[in-house]
């Protein structure tokens, strides 16, 4: 599997570790009346798409960044690779 | 102190106790593979937002501007930077000194982080007919051009190891690798080259490798 890798073009996926859905970015805050539930959520439910799903990835034997990439489980075709601290930029 | 105790004399020792190969035979050119010593590494970090700054400061002193993510900016054959990720890169120069950080330090001022990696990376240059082929079965990344260009460089893995490589000529390549591993590196390397010798023979790999 080949990750274009936006800084660095074609890179081959075993430079590369997994490390989950990219909804981990999104971390509540810890001072919200509700953070007992949202942290529950935040770390123990997950969505277990059938499609087009985003997802951390770290170029651990490449430039060390984090990837949000977006790819199709079924077809395991990469639509979208994005750095993410462009994407944690946007969410603030 | 007891003055009649000699004084401990101590020497550098290279990570390959400066290692050189020729790999050759009548179907074949010489392919060079050799340690390189005598080289400065200092990592330079950029804190957030201080490109510009520390980007100017090095081209006016040394006359190489911080290149991009995967690309080497030269001045002369003496200094190189070495774009490895975003806000950072690595110094590479020939022009060495006890204290490669401090010297550094005189012209980037508070503008970078720095940290002295000279003694961090064992240094191979691999040159010659099978450089090329030898490299391409190891190495994931594609070093023809327009891919891999005289100013590029790249972080990737060679048999599982961390591997910075530079491309010096279309048949001369420079591979950084960490110092704890840089047996098994050269063994990588070495056992590569032999099999793309014509007329390979395992007997040709030596004993101690």
């Amino acid at each position: 599997m080949i990750i274009h890798h936006p800084l660095l073009g074609p890179r081959d996926a075993a430079e590369f570790v997994y490390l989950g859905d990219a909804s981990l970015l999104n971390r509540p805050d810890p001072a919200a009346p509700s953070a007992a539930e949202d942290f529950y959520t935040y770390l123990h439910l997950r969505d277990n798409t059938a499609g087009e799903h985003r997802e951390l990835w770290y170029h651990e034997q490449g430039d060390r960044s984090w990837l949000v990439l977006t790819r199709n489980t079924l077809t395991h075709e990469i639509t979208r690779v994005e750095l993410a601290r462009d994407v944690a930029g946007q969410a603030s | 102190m007891d003055n009649s105790t000699p004084q401990a004399e101590l020497h550098s020792v290279s990570p390959l106790g400066g290692v050189e190969q020729v790999f050759s035979n009548e179907r074949s050119g010489d392919t060079v593979l050799k340690e390189i010593n005598a080289l400065d590494i200092v990592s330079i970090a950029t804190p957030r937002g201080g490109q510009s700054a520390l980007s100017n400061l090095l081209e006016q002193q040394l006359g190489v501007a911080l290149p991009p993510v995967g690309q080497v900016n030269r001045a002369g054959s003496t200094v190189a930077l070495l774009g490895l990720q975003s806000d950072q890169c690595f110094l590479v120069t020939t022009e060495q000194t006890r204290n490669p950080v401090q010297r550094l330090k005189l012209i980037t001022g508070d503008t970078a982080y720095l940290s002295d990696q000279s003694d961090s990376w064992v240094v191979l240059e691999i040159s010659g007919d099978l450089s090329h082929r030898a490299l391409e079965r190891i190495c994931p990344i594609d070093l023809s051009e327009p891919a891999f260009t005289l100013t590029s460089v790249a972080r990737t893995s060679m048999e599982h190891l961390s591997v910075i490589i530079e491309k010096l000529s279309e048949s001369r390549f420079r591979l950084y690798s960490p110092r704890s591993s840089a047996n098994s590196f050269l063994h990588a390397v070495t056992v590569s080259i032999n099999n793309v010798m014509p007329n390979f023979l395992s007997s040709d790999i030596p004993e101690e490798l």
